[in-house]
């Protein structure tokens, strides 16, 4: 118990913080693989991350940005949301104008195109940057990076406004991923729902590497709806098996990387990836029956 | 003919079908009528879903005018198999989605909505699959579920994409049994299919299309 009230003296904020990601990205996760776009989870985490190293490359171009990083080993949470969200948004759009006009390619070799490409980017932004190479390196190794009050206000405002998104448009959502004439027919429009859809991925992905960063939001993206495929018998418990698949591991990595000395992120995504062998175990047994 | 003086729910004029940088079907001159009960027959590439999908408004005109009568609501039954059939949906959540019009909350059905569901699986003989996982079903019981869902909703106009095709001679006449229902009811069909000998007995209008050309028939 003393070890957990020490924890959360410590690391309230960034509890809460990785909390919150661990909330929306399991089901913007869910609807990528519903919409049969679960690649797009790896591309993504890796561009905002190539945004934020960007971002880093040209801090000594604003000098008060510059100086508030010296004094406070950051720079402002809104310069860096915009480069994050920014790379994020840029690359859905960047795929959505790919699938509508490229009629050659399949999109598992863009996203791998895309993927290497950021990759590089990240390491060669990294270089270029005076400023930022403990952060990017703190970024990719998997450590929650910013961890304050701001960030936390920040990451709040971005993922609650997400969940209320979710809320009022899930169904929408839905229905445009599974039959967008049959969508269409009942008054909603596919392509605002794909608008939003980019938004929301893109800041919420923004959000979650900027602060806990990309291991995390990648195992998170992807390891929930895989789990969760496989139990599930309706939209319903999918989605719930999502949430409970993402928010456990995010819990249950704090005490034991703690414990352990390891970085928060790898332990989360392992610990996702055990809970994944159980519910595919536990599919396998409902199937049998 | 005073059905035919009534506002038409649905109308095509002078209208070109097609998909960008290809046209299918020129010179459309097409209006659904209350009551109307339409055949659309023909081979396979002649244009059938793509004028089917231009009534329905998802795919824009490549010339003229698309008119519906304000407040028109529509359902679309697709073919089955266009469907992903690895979505984590149940057959119940399918035939609601028919209830999901425009972005509204996603509150809880009703009570009422929640009948509406189950009377719609009851006609279709699916009411013990409800809970089943729509991948689990049958060609046959998934075009069934689809049929439902139209069902489930008010529409004045269903749409509906080769609702026999693929399916087993029991699956056939009961949608046969649901589709004279459903016309009986007051509802404006339009189907299309390659099997127009089965069909031609329910329709009240037929519509040939060979080679890209479209011909009204005597039935």
């Amino acid at each position: 118990m003393d070890t957990l009230a020490l924890l959360w003296e410590f690391m309230a904020e960034g509890i809460v913080l990785s909390l919150l990601t661990a909330m929306v990205l399991p089901l913007l996760g869910g609807l990528l693989f519903l919409r049969r776009s679960a690649l797009l989870g790896v591309a993504v985490p890796q561009f905002s991350a190539a945004g934020i190293a960007g971002g880093l490359a040209l801090l000594p171009w604003f000098p008060s940005l510059h100086q508030e990083y010296l004094d406070h080993g950051h720079p402002p949470l809104g310069y860096l949301f915009f480069f994050a969200a920014g790379a994020a948004g840029a690359c859905l759009l960047l795929f959505a104008v790919m699938e509508k006009h490229g009629r050659r390619g399949s999109t598992d070799a863009r996203v791998a195109v895309a993927f290497s490409l950021a990759a590089a980017a990240s390491l060669l932004f990294l270089s270029m940057s005076p400023v930022g190479g403990s952060l990017v390196q703190t970024l990719q190794r998997g450590s929650v990076v910013v961890a304050d009050w701001h960030a936390l206000v920040t990451v709040a405002l971005v993922d609650l406004s997400i969940a209320l998104l979710l809320w009022r448009f899930l169904r929408g959502l839905v229905l445009v991923s599974y039959d967008r004439d049959e969508a269409f027919a009942l008054g909603h429009r596919p392509q605002n729902y794909d608008r939003l859809f980019h938004v929301m991925v893109g800041a919420g992905v923004g959000a979650g590497v900027m602060t806990v960063g990309p291991v995390f939001v990648f195992g998170l993206l992807f390891l929930p709806p895989v789990a969760a495929h496989g139990v599930s018998s309706s939209l319903r418990a999918f989605f719930l098996h999502c949430l409970v698949v993402g928010l456990v591991p995010a819990l249950i990595a704090w005490p034991v990387s703690f414990h352990l000395d390891l970085p928060f992120g790898p332990v989360a995504v392992a610990l996702a990836g055990l809970l994944v062998l159980l519910y595919a175990l536990v599919g396998r047994a409902l199937q049998k029956r | 003919m005073t059905r035919r003086a009534a506002e038409p729910l649905l109308s095509l004029s002078g209208a070109t079908l097609g998909h960008p940088g290809q046209r299918v079907i020129e010179g459309v001159d097409l209006s659904i009528h209350p009551g109307d009960f339409l055949l659309v027959t023909g081979s396979n590439g002649s244009g059938k879903s793509t004028l089917l999908r231009s009534l329905l408004g998802v795919l824009p005109l490549r010339a003229g005018l698309r008119r519906c009568s304000s407040g028109l609501h529509l359902a679309y039954m697709p073919q089955q198999h266009q469907l992903d059939a690895l979505f984590p949906v149940s057959t119940a959540e399918v035939v609601a989605m028919g209830l999901w019009k425009g972005p509204r909350p996603p509150r809880a059905l009703d009570q009422e909505q929640r009948q509406a569901v189950a009377t719609a699986l009851q006609t279709v003989g699916l009411a013990p699959r409800a809970g089943l996982l729509f991948a689990q079903l049958s060609g046959g019981q998934k075009q069934r579920a689809l049929l439902a869902r139209s069902l489930v909703g008010e529409s004045q106009l269903v749409l509906l994409d080769e609702p026999t095709a693929g399916v087993d001679a029991e699956a056939e006449e009961v949608i046969v049994r649901i589709l004279q229902r459903l016309h009986r009811e007051g509802r404006s069909l339009v189907l299309v299919t390659h099997q127009d000998e089965e069909l031609r007995g329910l329709a009240t209008r037929w519509i040939r299309l060979e080679y890209r050309q479209m011909t009204e028939q005597a039935l």
